[in-house]
């Protein structure tokens, strides 16, 4: 019989910012299980805490009480070796693109690469399929600053995909883009996410995207608070109305 | 051919040189400050290999395996003297074939155009024997048996006359040296120093007739030449025992090692020219620094998202050391050329020998790399400052 692990398990999980008198917490006692293939949206007022969320389970931050387990690996008191094998298995979607600037669409792409084992051949499949899947084929070679602002983010999504990661971690994905962009590029994360089956953890404000979700967590002053779906869903627009 | 290469690993990107290709300017305003490191560099070690090489001319151009001197005696211009008796009391032993005298001195030489006095060095052989090995002294020195004959160097400063070219015109030279009137009768090749501007060679008995404050008999060099095939160390060594503490015997090599040290340890110009290439080593490594520490800065967030990728600290400094590595690399070619250039007109300038050889050009190469390393260790301290946290 095999186990099954959750993707992301946190259980009370506090997190401090600064030290001695100024120190003040940011994260209080969050306990969340995300399963594998889940789709999940965590949204709440800006400073609640959802980035600094986001960052531990991503093992780019060290967690300081409690328990957090990415596929099963607690990152709790692990190295700095521990953390970045764990941020390997991680697709990171920021909401600048965080392109390399000096690297062409191909480049950036095959940067993901440069931590894997694979053939010339292999990475220049891979690297082909998953440009044409976000549907820049014909601008492989353009360096960032010659690409508009959606197509930056589907380099960023494809350098992202091409590692063929378990878990998408996405802050913020679509603030930058227009409706229709922002539209596209959650779909398409959420079609790519799909075929791969892996886990997605998504951050955002942005209420017209919403509807890809499997479950939406929402946090308020460090706190996750539970909540009904629909109520959830009404509370959000009125907060933010479109 | 095809084949093969796919089945190879992926390449790794070269991000260094991809990194550095983007800024051009910046590329470009690098690769000239390291050229000018470089440019420097060459430079003082060029001026110091050429006081080097051209005090040392004389001493090699003596014919002979040993040399005496006086035990006072320090450098062509710190001279000391010793009587003749203790160079014709080594001709006797073993493995000695000849020895000869040679007299020294400062001499005050006319300017034949504008009458203008300048201190020569002048140098007073035996005109019998085959003493100095230098072009134009062979064929000319039997003529210094005349009365008032001199020999002139070629590679003298021109503050002493137009006197090769007089001469190569076929004009009779005539002039004053130590107010008594001599011909040059023929033309040698030794180069100026930092501290003789001119030579002149005439034979002993012209010399002391010039240098009439000079007492026959107290020589400053002593040449001794050996038998073919006898063995210049174990005859040294039966030479030293047999003489007093007056005099010592070094040979031909040691002579001239004990010029350079002079030069080196007891003038200010080896210490002048090794400042020299502290100053423009720390020159280079201040713009390398610049320019990496500026390019860093600039990637920060570009740094900070590969950290989050997963790449380690240390894939983020072999990057930077990279980047300083291939800047070593295309500032170091034009410094060298450029170098070359100025060798070639520093030579026609000051007729020091500017000659650049293999050691050197490795010896800038590693300082050009060591600097750059060095400035790259500096620069990627921001490095550490990268948290992938703040890419969110």
């Amino acid at each position: 019989m095999i186990l099954e692990y959750p993707a992301l398990s946190v259980v009370n999980l506090n997190h401090y910012y600064g030290n001695g008198t100024l120190r003040k917490q940011v994260l209080f006692d969050i306990n969340v299980e995300i399963e594998r293939g889940e789709i999940v949206i965590l949204t709440g007022p800006s400073g609640s805490g959802k980035t600094t969320l986001l960052t531990l389970l991503g093992g780019l931050r060290s967690a300081q009480e409690g328990s957090l387990k990415v596929l099963d690996h607690e990152l709790l008191q692990a190295s700095q070796d521990q953390l970045i094998i764990t941020r390997r298995k991680i697709g990171y979607i920021f909401q600048a693109h965080n392109l390399l600037s000096f690297l062409t669409a191909y480049q950036n792409v095959e940067l993901t690469l440069e931590l894997q084992e694979l053939t010339t051949t292999a990475a220049d499949l891979r690297i082909k399929q998953v440009l044409t899947a976000v549907g820049l084929e014909n601008h492989l070679h353009y360096y960032p600053h010659q690409l508009s602002g959606g197509q930056k983010q589907r380099i960023a999504i494809a350098r992202t995909l091409v590692g063929q990661p378990q878990i998408i971690l996405a802050d913020e994905p679509t603030a930058a883009l227009d409706k229709q962009s922002g539209r596209d590029i959650v779909a398409l994360i959420q079609q790519l996410a799909k075929e791969q089956q892996c886990t997605i953890l998504l951050v955002t404000h942005d209420h017209r995207i919403l509807d890809i979700a499997d479950r939406i967590i929402y946090m308020e002053d460090g706190h996750l608070v539970d909540q009904p779906l629909e109520e959830q869903k009404t509370n959000f627009y009125s907060a933010y109305p479109a | 051919m095809e084949n093969s290469s796919k089945n190879q690993s992926k390449k790794p990107l070269f991000l260094a040189w991809l990194q550095l290709r983007q800024e051009w300017a910046r590329l470009l305003v690098a690769i000239a400050g390291i050229s000018f490191a470089g440019v420097l560099m060459f430079l003082q070690l060029g001026f110091r290999g050429a006081l080097f090489n051209s005090v040392v001319e004389f001493h090699k151009s003596l014919n002979g395996e040993l040399v005496m001197l006086s035990s006072r005696y320090r450098s062509l211009i710190s001279l000391d003297r010793f009587t003749e008796r203790r160079l014709y009391q080594v001709v006797g032993s073993t493995g000695v074939a000849s020895v000869s005298p040679i007299y020294l001195n400062f001499l005050q030489w006319r300017n034949p155009t504008n009458k203008q006095i300048w201190d020569i060095y002048a140098i007073g052989i035996n005109p019998e024997d085959e003493v100095l090995q230098l072009s134009g002294v062979e064929q000319n020195r039997q003529k210094l048996r005349e009365p008032n004959t001199v020999l002139f160097n070629q590679g003298s400063r021109s503050e002493f006359g137009s006197i090769a070219k007089l001469f190569n015109q076929g004009t009779p030279v005539t002039t004053e040296v130590a107010e008594r009137e001599i011909n040059v009768r023929g033309l040698f090749q030794l180069s100026p120093t930092f501290g003789i501007n001119a030579y002149l060679i005439t034979s002993d008995l012209n010399f002391l007739r010039m240098a009439p404050f000079r007492q026959p008999g107290l020589l400053d060099i002593g040449v001794i030449k050996l038998q073919p095939g006898a063995d210049v160390h174990s005859t040294l060594l039966a030479i030293r025992s047999r003489l007093p503490q007056d005099v010592k015997v070094l040979t031909k090599e040691e002579y001239a090692q004990a010029e350079i040290a002079f030069w080196n340890a007891s003038t200010p110009v080896g210490y002048t020219f090794d400042l020299g290439v502290v100053i423009a080593f720390i020159v280079g490594a201040v713009i390398v620094y610049q320019i990496l520490y500026s390019d860093v800065t600039d990637h920060l967030p570009e740094y900070a998202t590969l950290k989050a990728m997963g790449f380690t600290d240390r894939y983020l400094l072999m990057v930077v050391y990279q980047e300083s590595l291939i800047l070593a690399t295309l500032g170091f070619m034009p410094g060298l050329l450029i170098a070359l250039g100025f060798y070639q007109i520093t030579h026609l300038v000051t007729l020091l020998p500017m000659t650049m050889d293999l050691g050197r050009i490795l010896f800038v190469f590693i300082l050009t790399l060591l600097m750059c390393l060095l400035s790259a260790t500096i620069a990627i301290r921001k490095l550490q400052t990268v948290d992938p946290a703040d890419i969110y």
